[in-house]
């Protein structure tokens, strides 16, 4: 999938991108430890700072994440962290 | 050089973020920081103008009313500030409020309002300098208009709309099918997405209950099988 972003963002999203794609394996090791109070600051931050780089999907399922740590679902919070592994790996970004 | 926008925010991602669209976009003096202990020593140096806060810190959730209390109760000082936080309760925008904040963005930060807010606290949007009157106190309203109900789907509960809306926003809505789906008629939603439909110049916005769990997904769920069955 592609996305257009805005000029500004140029020096900013690949490597923030990038920074995304390389903390999947801590992520993973984060989630399988089920520490939902450190999962749901974790993506609490995710969710805040995606958007703001022009990767609202990588925020809204943060967002979505963050909520499930709050209610201590662990299958929920590994169906959406495929999604968002899936979203990582995927997206293209254009200017 | 004073500093005229300090920036207190501990994920590295967002101080660069802004950073860069403060300085580069809007061409203002800025400086940021990762921890409130570094923020206040700074604050009270430079004295900047205007100040960004986020709430929840390195040094604790809610550290961000801490420092906005240090700043107007043991500084007396009148500088301008804007929470930016990824909370967006109305309580906590209401003690932010009550604490001296003069305005209130949720995360992920939207460039134009930002812009728009601190050109606004620093005086520069009223470029003809047309008077206004400014209300210290909150005036509450209430705002009604027509959304027209478009799909649901497992996670998902669509409308189209002749307006934006801002990501987060939580608004209540009337509709004959909620009473189906959660035997109510009112339900209090969050939007978390409003694009254009290109096909149609309407504004599609994708929302859900404010928390989701396993009931409300299950009930979507079944109010999709019995339309198909």
């Amino acid at each position: 999938m592609k996305i257009k972003l805005e000029e500004f963002l140029k020096d900013l999203t690949p490597n923030y991108l990038d920074e995304r794609r390389k903390e999947i394996p801590d992520l993973e090791t984060l989630i399988k430890s089920k520490d939902f109070q450190a999962i749901k600051k974790k993506f609490h931050k995710l969710a805040g700072s995606g958007g703001g780089y022009g990767l609202d999907e990588l925020s809204n399922l943060s967002k979505e994440i963050e909520n499930h740590a709050d209610l201590q679902e662990y299958d929920h919070i590994e169906q959406l962290f495929d999604q968002y592994k899936d979203y990582i790996s995927k997206v293209e970004i254009e200017f | 050089m004073e500093s005229k926008i300090f920036h207190l925010d501990d994920d590295p991602d967002q101080i660069r973020l802004v950073e860069k669209y403060i300085t580069k976009e809007m061409g203002l003096d800025y400086k940021g920081f990762g921890k409130s202990s570094e923020f206040k020593a700074s604050f009270k140096v430079r004295k900047p103008e205007l100040v960004i806060i986020d709430l929840d810190l390195e040094e604790g959730d809610n550290e961000g009313f801490e420092v906005l209390k240090y700043i107007r109760n043991e500084l007396n000082s009148d500088a301008n500030i804007i929470i930016m936080s990824r909370r967006g309760a109305i309580e906590d925008i209401n003690y932010g409020t009550e604490l001296g904040a003069d305005d209130y963005i949720t995360k992920p930060v939207d460039f134009q309002i930002l812009k728009t807010k601190i050109k606004n606290l620093m005086g520069e949007v009223n470029e003809l300098n047309f008077p206004f009157r400014k209300f210290k106190n909150e005036h509450v309203g209430k705002m009604q208009f027509n959304l027209s109900l478009t799909k649901i789907d497992e996670s998902y509960i669509y409308f189209y709309s002749d307006h934006y809306i801002l990501k987060q926003s939580k608004i209540i809505v009337e509709n004959e099918v909620f009473h189906k789906l959660f035997k109510k008629e009112r339900v209090k939603l969050v939007v978390h997405d409003s694009s254009i439909d290109e096909s149609n110049g309407k504004y599609l916005w994708k929302t859900t209950i404010e928390n989701v769990n396993d009931e409300y997904f299950q009930r979507l769920s079944n109010f999709i099988l019995r339309a198909g069955s």
